[in-house]
């Protein structure tokens, strides 16, 4: 049986490419670390020895899911980290320089030290060309053995729109909602928000089939459409996932809980509640998106 | 035939159509009336919204603005304060709401409060429940008799607002409440004054006593332990069940009362010492349990199935139970029980 992919020749360009496409798709940040081994022999034949002895070292030492790459420059090799930050970068790093120095390690053999760098991207816009030479450059500033610089030239994730509904009865308590929402500043994010009066008036609007991220505040009572009946109408369309429901309600019943709770729900807030608490845990969902 | 001189037809129609005519322009007054009142009110609401999120959420200062003019304008201060105090939990609200009604309402809410309309009184009473503008109440404690209703008002204040003298108030009233407006009341005190009220527990009404136990059950705190254990001794059936139901909500109980009700002649307390053997070890209870679904009684015997079934390593025991019973209303319940599917386990 052939197992190779017919319609591409895939090679750690690509792979970036596709990967970095995934990222923006997931909200899971990808890092590129860079590895430079910095010698004073003048050998080729030694320095080949190496070459290949650090190959196969660091394929050893990654992950099925990391791709390892030979750097154009000599003696410089790159992991693609794929849905992991800068602090998994680092901590692998770490690793591989402990076990390099360590008894047995093959720094024990060969004498040389290593510099690295560690380039998170989150941003989409961000070439392969552009993310090796920022880990050029900043391994650049490396002024000590198997030391480890960062990057955050691509950290700034793209400026993401999110939707924000809310569907309350109380005209007053509605603008509340609304005013706090507006004030609040949340990093890389803007907030297109649009109030409803009942649930009705909020399914049959079309302001709900995009493909955005949406967070709908509605209370549990609600004239013509209850706020269970639109959870679990909302629950039940094609890509629900995009929806964030916030159930306010009156009723310190456990057993209402459980049922919204169980038919979707991502938290529930008993009025009254704190605006400051209902803001934290706002930005806190917002921020959660992004790993 | 009556025969009606075309005068007087006249006449009748002529008074007819002007009483008509005064009808009208008094409905229309009437109408003119309420249309401002209500524009009144919505033109302070929409004025004001906007400020007095300003000054409850942003803490920005107060503005004369706010101050309302007129009734009208009262009845939408009203409105946006209740929104706030049923939606928004902030002591800094609170304390505000208190100031600005004490500051700038006193005089209104006191001149209500003397109202010969009961509904009158009443709305003034509900509103300083929820601002806590307990000033106003001074020197009207004893100025007329006051409604059941009020009545019940002026204890939910007090234990709002003023829970140091709300004990004075309480064993004054000479009105009997329901259970469930006394549970109204009980809702809003703090542990202390419980313990307090407890200790003249037997003074209260029946419908008191019950509120009481049941505010302990609600609660679910711990400190009613003793107060609950105490009340398990008590003559009446129904503080006793009441009771047990506390322990079961507060989720723990020693072996010895299990034991004690599950001998219980009452079924009511044999089955709630029933439930309450989720909240030991199995082993504990296992034999008593199991006695107890050969009870007299199908709730009885239906809960200790249950309650055995969910415990680790109990339906294992219901199965060699249904080997070796022979009471026929027994086994009919475990197996009924085994054929059900298994939800919940747990273990302690």
């Amino acid at each position: 049986m052939p197992t190779q992919i017919m319609n591409q020749k895939l090679d750690i360009r690509s792979a970036f490419h596709f990967w970095r496409s995934n990222m923006v798709r997931s909200r899971q940040p990808m890092t590129v670390v860079f590895i430079k081994i910095r010698t004073d022999l003048g050998m080729t034949d030694s320095e080949e020895g190496l070459q290949t002895e650090m190959e196969r070292f660091l394929s050893s030492q990654i992950r099925e899911t990391d791709l390892l790459f030979q750097h154009h420059k000599r003696l410089t090799w790159g992991i693609l980290l794929i849905q992991d930050g800068a602090g998994e970068g680092a901590a692998l790093l770490n690793r591989l320089f402990s076990n390099i120095q360590g008894p047995g390690g093959i720094g024990e053999t060969s004498h040389f030290t290593a510099v690295s760098s560690v380039v998170e991207i989150r941003n989409a816009q961000a070439a392969f060309e552009e993310v090796l030479e920022e880990g050029d450059t900043v391994m650049e500033r490396v002024d000590r053995p198997f030391g480890i610089a960062y990057s955050v030239k691509f950290q700034q994730p793209p400026i993401e729109e999110v939707k924000v509904s809310i569907i309350e009865e109380n005209q007053i308590f509605r603008n509340i909602l609304e005013t706090t929402i507006q004030t609040m500043h949340i990093d890389n994010t803007l907030l297109k928000i649009q109030t409803f009066t009942d649930g009705y008036s909020f399914i049959t609007s079309d302001w709900h089939q995009t493909p955005h991220v949406h967070v709908i505040i509605l209370n549990d009572i609600l004239p013509k459409k209850t706020g269970l009946e639109v959870l679990h109408t909302m629950r039940n369309t094609p890509n629900q996932r995009k929806f964030i429901f916030y159930m306010m309600t009156s009723r310190k019943s456990e057993e209402q809980m459980i049922a919204a709770y169980q038919s979707g729900a991502d938290a529930y807030l008993i009025k009254p509640f704190n605006l400051r608490l209902f803001e934290a845990q706002f930005k806190r969902t917002l921020a959660g998106l992004w790993r | 035939m009556i025969q009606v001189s075309i005068q007087l037809v006249c006449l009748l129609i002529f008074v007819m159509f002007a009483f008509l005519l005064v009808f009208y322009f008094c409905l229309l007054l009437s109408s003119h009336v309420q249309e401002t009142k209500s524009r009144e009110k919505e033109d302070y609401k929409k004025r004001s919204e906007k400020l007095w999120y300003d000054y409850f959420i942003l803490n920005k200062p107060f503005v004369s603005a706010m101050v309302p003019g007129n009734e009208n304008e009262i009845k939408g201060f009203e409105e946006i304060a209740s929104v706030y105090i049923k939606n928004v939990s902030s002591p800094d609200i609170k304390q505000k709401l208190q100031e600005f009604t004490t500051v700038y309402l006193h005089d209104y809410y006191k001149q209500q409060l003397k109202s010969r309309k009961r509904s009158r009184r009443i709305n003034v009473l509900n509103r300083i429940a929820e601002y806590g503008n307990l000033h106003v109440l001074n020197g009207t404690e004893k100025t007329k008799e006051r409604s059941r209703d009020e009545e019940f008002l002026w204890l939910k204040i007090y234990s709002l607002h003023a829970p140091d003298t709300f004990l004075e108030l309480f064993f004054l009233q000479e009105y009997q409440f329901s259970e469930c407006e006394y549970r109204k009341i009980f809702a809003y005190l703090d542990a202390e004054l419980l313990f307090e009220l407890f200790d003249r527990f037997e003074t209260m009404e029946a419908e008191a006593q019950y509120a009481w136990i049941d505010t302990m059950a609600l609660s679910r705190n711990i400190q009613f332990l003793n107060e609950s254990g105490k009340l398990l001794q008590h003559t009446e059936l129904e503080i006793r069940i009441r009771s047990l139901k506390v322990l079961y909500e507060i989720g723990t109980v020693e072996k010895q009362v299990i034991r004690t009700f599950l001998h219980s002649a009452i079924w009511q307390e044999r089955l709630m010492a029933v439930k309450l053997c989720r909240y030991r070890m199995f082993k504990e209870i296992e034999q008593e349990l199991l006695a107890c679904l050969e009870d007299q009684h199908w709730q009885v015997r239906s809960q200790a199935a249950r309650i055995i079934k969910h415990h680790t390593g109990g339906v294992q025991a219901l199965q060699k139970f249904v080997e070796t019973s022979k009471d026929q209303y027994a086994l009919e319940t475990v197996r009924e029980m085994l054929g059900e599917e298994v939800h919940v386990q747990w273990s302690i």
